[in-house]
């Protein structure tokens, strides 16, 4: 509360200040000229959870700052998860089909043809969907809408690729009806701003259309983004002290003197799409699009059998577990705090304990009498696939009724299949490996339980053979809307509604000996109707000062990744398996001149039955372990500011802020299950998480920038950015009656088991500039962005309570941390013709 | 100056919107309060003790808070430790984990489950029934020993500090001792952990080490002055035999010369 008085006066300080210089600016044009850095590194994560990357390109100040400055601390507009923010591309929903999330892998390296985008964040209107509450995103790639010319560019980083190099060529609609665009481009590092993450990824575009007379055109377009890259880890506090790196990496170590990463990610998931584009007349336009969209998603990872956990940063591999124990304490220290090589991977020793296992297999493959003898691997690398087969159909119908009012209309048909399954991608040296499930085999003595596939018991895998489990997720969703919009002299109004029809099975490959009778074939499927209605209004109180009222109301089917409690052994969902219901509105006062945009904005979430589910995988039971919250209510509101003004025709100054709280608002139910284990090992719990803050996220965040616009086509400008008031994810567990149960009210215990740690703020200065040449048709420049130039290293962005949880030693496993990079930099050279 | 005004007036209009259900407590599990617990002193065990017998099994969630006065570190004891309120000592036997608990720790026992027993003399809690002990002792301060309390061996016999924390002053090991370790093989094995100390008026005390002892095989001081120990006791032919556990040789300090 305090905070907010405080900020409440800057800003008015703030705008104060202009408001007595205001004569002495000149008029100048009202489209007021939003810093964009779209040759940042956003695209570069392919499994990026971010908005980011996308509204940098916003118009709205504050959306724009929060997408690029504030995504760095990993701030997301009004704690939204990125679920609720739709991504298109020429109006195919892109978003992934069992997450919800937008996967941008999946277009990286393509930011040339994918500059053309129209945002409308949160609840305005769209005009090519329904769209999310947090916002709709259509990206634009008809070849036709492309800029003409050539452009190409080379950009140098240090953040998670080292080198980008890209092409393009646009041919712009030509006079025959042809209009063509090829685009590729290449990103890699040897080794990314954290130690053994490699990276490297290649990107294709192509995109042909053609104008068949004044009322059609076809249009086709192929991308796709192949992409290799070492993956980095998240640690607690005592590995980042110890290592002397907040960055520091568990998943690589030393092998014949170079390094391995054993946790290497591999996307190849093109998209190819046909359009057409139908001008009915004047006022009507109907476009609709197929897209088909398929390839590879998968992971690798260590997994070991009979032996001793690899993991440089096992709970027990470091000197805190042995605190009693002076020698080991101290010899632990010494080496984690000297040799580098001791507190990485050791792949020779994965080497050496598979080339000397001879064990016998029984009745190998199910056979009777056949026994096999050979290496039996303690040590693999596996490859966890999920494999995509998506065909998504639009239509998207608008017709200018009057000059006032619009009326567009649309459906939207997704099927998808996602194949999910592992293989073993590396024996280490070893001969094969047993498909069995060794946690089972630890808890019964029963050759059956213990299968994973009981129809292929005894399995002996080899390179490249599948195991573990193999099942396709199937998700079919039908949407209709329809919504229309009304400008009028004083007020502008639009409304919408939705219906949707989504359903989703699993089919099971594989007959597992837990769960013979739940995971072979189809499981029952899901269905759920849903429809969203969401309207607006903005009252002109004059040409310059506006008031803006959104609200939606929408019921959302659960997403499958959510729904299934083990997919990965059974066919079960979650009980209680419901749609979330949420409501939202937000209200702004805007004012407009040519010198000053100021928009305040408040807004209020309400989200009721939702399903929060986390799967991890659980070093001490060697398997994924499944918490599925159901009835998970949440509650958003806050504020957000933001001001641009131009101080002079070359001197233009922002002030972009958020403040929200992100709570939990009821008392969700959690289950816990385990991959291999029959046992359910917490069901319907009650997780007392009311008023807790859904974390992970600052909910304040501030910045003030800066712009240089120099006639001579330069420009130069900083922001100093501030967060605060973010809080650690939690693990549910721990607010539970039974995980309490041995504590009473006065145990000292208690309040530290249930505190949700407050991250310590931060700052950071970032600094970008460019120019450029324009010599004869040639256009020549570069821009170059510093982001945390002071190099704090310190800032802690983000954090999570571990899911293992002891209640007889409470800190045994401690919090885990991301840092922000320390100073990193981002420098584009290019040049078009 | 108009411009300002609106802008004050929009920033009033929003701010209670944002500021809707404040009301931000945070949510807490109902668990057992410490008064939903009966609350039991080491005295009161001692008169269960009296009233109901031996083995007495407690069925129900009963609270004894105690400090930590001597614990297996040093391997004197194991798996074991003694614990003192202000009403008296007691034993804890059996711990599921050596080194579970530390001298000095203020812990909170839940003593569902254990039982009381007469050890021959010596009076334990014993949870040999729970699998966790970590469970039902819960530390409530790390770093809060109690101090030992000046005896004589004349209060020892009395009775009066039976289990608990002590500190005799003026005390040397007998003179057949001599050169003995703590721990030392002789020929009657009831007499191998028992070195035998005496005051300056001749009263006689025993002090036993265990083979598993980290000093079992140090050398007894030959000098005389003080030792902080847990009084114990043996009965042997209905006649209670006092005995002192050594925490640390630490707590020997016989830097005086014999008397």
């Amino acid at each position: 509360m305090k905070k907010w008085i405080l900020y409440s006066l800057a800003f008015l300080a703030f705008y104060s200040s202009f408001a007595q210089v205001k004569d002495s600016i000149p008029e100048i044009s009202p489209e007021v000229n939003v810093i964009t850095l779209t040759e940042s590194d956003f695209d570069s994560d392919n499994q990026s959870q971010d908005i980011s990357g996308l509204l940098s390109a916003s118009k709205d100040i504050y959306v724009n700052t929060a997408g690029y400055t504030f995504g760095q601390a990993r701030y997301r507009i009004r704690g939204f998860d990125n679920q609720n923010s739709y991504v298109l591309i020429n109006g195919i929903y892109v978003n992934d089909a069992g997450t919800g999330r937008p996967y941008y892998g999946n277009w990286g390296g393509l930011n040339d043809v994918m500059r053309n985008k129209v945002i409308n964040s949160n609840l305005a209107f769209s005009d090519y969907s329904f769209g999310g509450i947090g916002g709709t995103t259509n990206i634009i790639t008809r070849a036709s809408k492309q800029r003409p010319g050539t452009s190409v560019s080379y950009s140098m980083a240090n953040k998670s690729y080292r080198n980008r190099a890209m092409i393009t060529h646009a041919t712009g609609l030509m006079e025959n009806g042809w209009a063509f665009t090829v685009s590729g481009s290449s990103r890699w590092a040897q080794e990314g701003y954290v130690r053994g993450a490699f990276y490297e990824a290649y990107a294709y575009f192509l995109a042909a259309e053609k104008r068949l007379n004044d009322k059609h055109s076809l249009g086709l377009i192929f991308m796709g983004s192949p992409s290799r890259r070492g993956k980095t880890g998240v640690s607690t506090a005592e590995v980042y002290e110890l290592s002397g790196d907040n960055f520091y990496n568990p998943n690589w170590g030393l092998q014949n003197g170079e390094v391995r990463n054993a946790r290497v990610g591999t996307f190849h998931q093109p998209r190819t799409m046909l359009s057409h584009y139908w001008t009915i007349d004047d006022t009507q336009n109907l476009t609709s699009t197929i897209s088909y969209m398929f390839g590879r998603g998968g992971s690798t990872a260590l997994n070991w059998y009979d032996a001793a956990d690899p993991r440089p940063d096992y709970y027990r591999n470091l000197p805190s577990y042995y605190e009693e124990d002076e020698y080991e304490y101290g010899y632990l220290t010494e080496m984690w705090t000297t040799s580098e090589s001791f507190r990485q991977l050791d792949w020779d020793s994965f080497y050496n304990a598979n080339r000397k296992n001879l064990y016998t297999v029984l009745n190998a493959e199910g056979e009777e009498g056949v026994n096999i003898t050979g290496n039996r691997a303690k040590y693999i690398i596996e490859e966890r696939r999920y494999d995509l087969q998506r065909f998504d159909f639009s239509t998207l119908y608008s017709n200018e009724l009057t000059e006032k009012i619009k009326l567009i209309a649309g459906i939207n048909v997704l099927a998808n299949k996602t194949h999910n399954f592992k293989l073993v991608d590396d024996l280490l040296g070893a001969d094969w490996w047993l498909d069995i499930d060794q946690f089972a085999e630890r808890d019964f003595d029963d050759d059956y339980i213990i299968q994973s596939d009981v129809d292929n018991p005894n399995h002996i895998v080899e390179e490249g053979d599948l195991f573990g489990y193999d099942y396709i997720i199937n998700i079919n969703k039908y949407d209709i809307f329809a919504q229309t919009e009304a400008k009028f002299s004083k007020i502008d109004l639009f409304g919408g509604i939705d219906i949707s029809y989504t359903e989703f099975w699993r089919t099971g490959n594989m007959r597992n000996g837990k769960f013979p009778g739940a995971s072979f074939g189809n499981s029952p499927t899901q269905k759920f109707l849903n429809y969203a209605v969401k309207g607006g209004a903005n009252y002109k109180i004059t040409g310059r000062h506006f008031v803006l009222l959104n609200a939606a109301y929408l019921t959302r089917a659960p997403f499958a990744r959510d729904a299934f409690v083990s997919p990965r052994t059974r066919n079960h969902v979650v009980d209680n398996l419901v749609s979330e219901k949420i409501y939202t509105g937000d209200l702004s006062y805007y004012y407009r001149s040519p010198y000053l945009q100021f928009k305040l904005t408040g807004f209020y979430a309400q989200f009721k039955d939702g399903i929060k589910s986390s799967s991890f995988y659980h070093d001490e039971l060697r398997t994924f372990v499944n918490y599925s919250m159901t009835s998970v209510d949440k509650l958003h509101y806050g504020g957000e500011l933001g001001i641009e003004a131009k101080i002079t025709s070359t001197i233009s100054a922002t002030l972009a802020s958020g403040y929200g709280r992100y709570l939990y608002n009821s008392r969700p139910n959690v289950t816990i299950t385990q991959d291999n284990s029959s046992e359910v090992l917490a069901e319907n719990r009650t997780v007392y998480i009311k008023n807790y803050h859904v974390g992970s996220m600052p909910e304040f965040a501030a910045s003030v920038g800066g712009k240089y616009n120099a006639p001579k086509y330069w420009f130069v400008g900083v922001n100093a950015n501030y967060f605060d008031e973010s809080y650690i994810n939690l693990n549910p567990e721990k607010h539970t009656v039974e995980a309490l149960d041995i504590y009473v009210d006065t145990d000292p215990q208690l309040e530290q088991i249930l505190e949700q740690e407050k991250l310590d703020p931060g700052y950071t200065i970032d600094i970008w500039g460019g120019k450029s040449w324009r010599i004869n048709d040639y256009n020549i420049g570069f821009t170059l962005s510093v982001n945390n130039i002071l190099n704090n290293t310190d800032l802690i962005t983000n954090g999570f309570e571990q899911y293992r949880f002891d209640n007889t030693d409470i800190n045994k496993f401690p919090n885990k941390y991301f840092h922000l990079y320390g100073r990193s930099y981002f420098l584009n050279l290019y040049f078009r013709f | 100056m108009k411009k300002l005004y609106i802008l004050f007036l929009a920033s009033i209009l929003i701010t209670p919107f944002i500021f809707t259900s404040c009301n931000e407590e945070l949510d807490v599990p109902p668990i057992d309060t410490v008064e939903d617990w009966e609350l039991l002193t080491i005295a009161d065990i001692y008169q269960i003790y009296a009233d109901s017998g031996d083995l007495y099994t407690f069925k129900d969630n009963y609270i004894l808070y105690a400090t930590v006065t001597m614990d297996d570190k040093e391997g004197n004891i194991y798996k074991e430790a003694y614990v003192q309120d202000t009403s008296g000592g007691i034993d804890i036997y059996k711990l599921s984990y050596a080194e579970t608990v530390k001298v000095g720790q203020y812990l909170r026992f839940n003593l569902n489950g254990s039982y009381i027993k007469n050890y021959s003399g010596k009076m334990e809690i014993v949870y040999d029934s729970i699998i966790d002990t970590d469970k039902s002792i819960i530390v409530q301060l790390e770093d809060a020993p109690i101090e030992p309390v000046k005896v004589t061996i004349e209060d020892i016999e009395s009775g009066e500090y039976d289990c608990e924390l002590v500190e005799i002053q003026n005390i040397q090991f007998k003179d057949d001792e001599l050169n003995r370790t703590y721990y030392y093989p002789l020929a009657s094995n009831y007499d191998e952990p028992n070195r035998y100390a005496i005051d300056s008026v001749g009263n006689e005390i025993i002090i036993r080490t265990s083979e598993y002892a980290d000093f079992a095989s140090d050398t007894i001081p030959n000098g005389s002055g003080n030792i902080v120990a847990i009084v114990t006791k043996y009965i042997k032919n209905d006649e209670p035999i006092w005995q002192l556990l050594i925490r640390s040789i630490d707590e020997v300090k016989m830097n005086s010369s014999r008397f």
